[in-house]
């Protein structure tokens, strides 16, 4: 009985998104990206539309002195996947800027509505509690943005792997995120509802509460980081800071504030490390110290389980099917004080070498890569070297193949792919973000930073809103 | 068969905007107390502002009471349970417009605690039975107010309930509509149902209602049966053949307010002179056709109950 009275529950808000006008809009606004993406694939040969028309990224990029012609295909590459990776971005954060105030706009009214004067009669006579009836109002809203998160993420999640090749399962982390804060404001709209009756008061007070609480929970996070540093400049010996009492009182309001009320900024924060916990785990490989990461292993190549990055560095190798020995690729690591720094390295390469460096960027940072040829024997070898610096650390890749067999097509097409997929972190960008509060904030962190805490309390919030919202409403007389 | 009322109220009050330190509020039901029989079509009636609604509200949760004790097929109102038994058509209804009458009837029907393959079977029926069988796959905000109410009286009925409660039933709906809810009414009582009706369409309850109830400022200033509530006026109507030409001879001083019409007469008579009335009429040779007691129709009952109720004198 109680499963026949929840699935029409369940039906009646399904209905009730699907009718709605601003859910038709958003779902085909929600639904250009996805499309665009379906449609334009960014490939390692260049932007193709609907299969059928290439142009070179060439053709596309701003040349500035030639730089666009100058890239490697590697560069390409990578160029590509950022482009990719900075498209998702600027979607995923309009969807959830826009998203969320478009999505309260458009469904504000599903309270309101049902306890108008004649829909209440008809609704409260029925044999379901009020409980079951506000919370039915509260899932239509979560299967109106569910339904538009799954259009957006998934829609483009799918355009990226058909059209681009490029898969993200870390991508599908931003449907649950969406819905979080949303999740958290609609409970907002739907208790203001019940108590006001009124979609535009639901409306307008949620729309202004959104910004407040954003600030608020800005103001807490460098409040946080302040006393955090503080705590550590004292813990090395330095005095702690005189504060008024208005200072501390202002800092406990924020804390109080922030433990009561809920933590929208974080749920983005949240999705952000899960995507990058997904791409880690399926990275080959990952030095968390330096802030390296492999994505895959080169095709065809085989990681020699013996190497390793902190000793000669983690090695990849392929047998060339002529039997004439074999292809590498190593990843290794120097110090600074032990080899030089990269200037240094540079310059004495490329006169032990006689070629000159091609200056590139490896994901966020700037490297030397060098490429000549060298007789081993009967054979001939291509070699490449990128060098690149990391305050006091060397990171050294080096490709090492017969010649004849790189060149070909397909093993080159390899080489390109495997160097794409390296995403090296600038230490600057890497120092900013552990010395932030996005740094700090993680699972195991202390309470002041801690994600579980932050999900804990925002959900006691949204029930505590909810119960609210039914303590009002179970004493309305219609 | 259970003997328990479909419909019991004992003493009960709602009192709206009481304040918090027993400031007087606005009493809408006094201390009201009836009873409906099981399979009963009941009539409550009363001038705007009598508190008909604010009870039946109170019987459907959709009010709390201020005190008294009230039951619904001997269960206490305000336990959602009690009302899968219940169906009810309000006043100015608003059904969701997003939906169409076949989804609004399924949905409302499941919310009732019927299963899909049964209501597959029961919407159709409903929909004939309230003429909407056609327009039932529109959206209920394409609907004019007549198919409106047509299609709010098919969401009372989906479920089979044991109590039916109808407030303006006939409100906005024409003729054909009108003799239509009267049918469904008449359907609604052979299957045993108890129907309560909350109208001011007097004519209507009259024709349909075993039981009525009057309210009157909160509270009930008289129930009975049609015939009870509707007392001889002591007119009696004469149908005549031939209609002598010396009527008013023959009747000589006999009662008050003689009015003629085409095949007869009406006058006012007490009991003994309605006899002296006969004997004369027979003994002049006229051959009497019919004679009808007049009574006070619903309405004109109403009306009085109305006036002296509002003067401070109930019955």
């Amino acid at each position: 009985m109680k499963g026949t009275i929840a699935r029409s529950l369940l039906r009646d808000a399904y209905y009730q998104v699907v009718d709605n006008l601003g859910f038709r809009i958003l779902a085909v606004l929600f639904l250009l990206p996805a499309l665009f993406l379906l449609l334009v694939g960014f490939r390692d040969d260049g932007i193709w539309i609907a299969r059928f028309w290439r142009w070179d990224y060439a053709d596309w990029l701003p040349d500035v002195a030639g730089a666009a012609r100058a890239m490697t295909p590697s560069d390409m590459s990578q160029q590509r996947l950022k482009l990719l990776e900075n498209l998702v971005d600027v979607v995923l954060f309009a969807a959830d800027q826009y998203g969320t105030l478009f999505g309260i706009a458009a469904i504000a009214f599903f309270v309101p509505q049902m306890l108008e004067r004649g829909a209440a009669d008809v609704v409260f006579s029925k044999p379901v509690s009020r409980l079951a009836l506000l919370l039915s109002r509260y899932v239509a809203g979560l299967v109106f943005v569910g339904l538009l998160t799954l259009v957006l993420v998934g829609g483009m999640f799918l355009g990226l792997w058909v059209s681009s090749g490029y898969v993200e399962f870390g991508l599908l982390w931003s449907i649950p995120a969406l819905l979080y804060s949303f999740a958290v404001f609609h409970a907002i709209s739907c208790a203001i509802g019940v108590f006001t009756r009124s979609s535009i008061a639901a409306i307008l007070l949620t729309i202004v509460f959104m910004p407040v609480n954003c600030v608020m929970n800005l103001w807490y996070e460098n409040n946080a980081f302040d006393q955090h540093r503080a705590a550590l400049r004292v813990e090395k010996g330095d005095s702690p800071r005189e504060r008024d009492w208005t200072g501390v009182a202002l800092d406990r309001f924020v804390d109080a504030y922030h433990l009561v009320m809920p933590k929208t900024l974080d749920g983005g924060r949240i999705a952000k490390k899960l995507r990058k916990r997904v791409e880690r785990k399926e990275a080959e490989f990952v030095d968390e110290e330096l802030g390296v990461q492999v994505s895959q292993a080169p095709a065809g190549f085989t990681r020699d389980v013996r190497s390793s990055f902190h000793r000669d560095g983690v090695v990849w190798i392929a047998p060339h099917p002529s039997g004439g020995g074999e292809a590498s690729w190593r990843f290794r690591r120097d110090s600074v004080e032990r080899v030089g720094k990269r200037t240094e390295l540079v310059k004495q390469l490329r006169k032990e070498l006689g070629v000159d460096a091609k200056l590139v960027t490896l994901s966020a940072v700037s490297a030397n890569r060098f490429e000549w040829r060298e007789k081993r024997g009967e054979e001939e070898r291509l070699r490449r070297r990128w060098i690149a610096q990391l305050d006091d650390t060397i990171l050294f890749i080096d490709y090492d193949a017969e010649a004849k067999w790189a060149e070909d097509a397909a093993n080159e097409h390899t080489a390109r792919v495997f160097a794409a997929g390296w995403s090296i972190q600038a230490p600057f960008d890497r120092r900013q973000e552990a010395e932030s509060y996005e740094g700090l904030f993680a699972w195991d962190a202390p309470w002041r930073f801690n994600a579980a805490l932050s999900v804990g309390t925002t959900l006691l919030f949204v029930v505590g809103v909810l119960a609210l919202g039914w303590f009002r409403l179970s004493r309305i007389d219609f | 068969m259970n003997s328990s009322p479909a419909i019991s109220v004992r003493d009960v009050s709602k009192v709206y905007g009481r304040g918090l330190f027993g400031a007087q509020g606005v009493t809408a039901v006094d201390r009201v107390t009836l009873d409906v029989a099981r399979g009963q079509v009941f009539g409550l009636l009363g001038p705007n502002g009598a508190g008909k609604t604010t009870l039946v509200k109170m019987l459907l949760g959709l009010a709390s009471k201020s005190s008294g004790e009230a039951q619904l097929l001997g269960q206490p109102v305000g336990d959602p349970a009690v009302r899968r038994k219940v169906g009810y058509l309000p006043e100015g209804h608003r059904l969701p417009p997003y939906l169409t009458g076949v989804q609004m009837l399924e949905l409302f029907g499941q919310m009732c605690g019927c299963e899909r393959e049964w209501l597959k079977r029961r919407v159709p029926e409903v929909l004939e039975q309230v003429g909407m069988r056609d327009a039932a796959k529109r959206k209920i905000r394409e609907y004019s107010k007549g198919m409106t109410q047509r299609v709010g009286l098919a969401q009372a009925m989906i479920h089979e309930p044991d109590v039916i409660i109808l407030d303006e039933p006939t409100d906005g709906v024409d003729p054909v509509g009108r003799a239509a809810v009267r049918q469904i009414v008449q359907s609604l009582k052979e299957r045993g149902a108890t129907v309560f009706i909350n109208s001011h369409l007097l004519q209507e309850v009259e024709l349909v209602c075993d039981r009525v109830v009057i309210m009157v400022r909160g509270r009930v200033v008289r129930e009975g049966a049609i015939d009870e509530l509707t007392p001889r006026t002591g007119r009696y109507r004469f149908d005549l053949h031939p209609v002598p030409p010396n009527l008013r001879v023959i009747l000589g001083d006999l009662g008050a307010g003689f009015e003629a019409h085409a095949g007869g007469f009406e006058l006012q008579l007490g009991d003994a002179e309605l006899d002296q009335c006969v004997d004369r009429l027979r003994a002049a040779g006229v051959s009497i056709r019919g004679v009808l007691a007049r009574r006070l129709n619903l309405e004109q009952a109403f009306i009085q109950l109305v006036k002296s109720g509002q003067t401070g004198t109930n019955s």
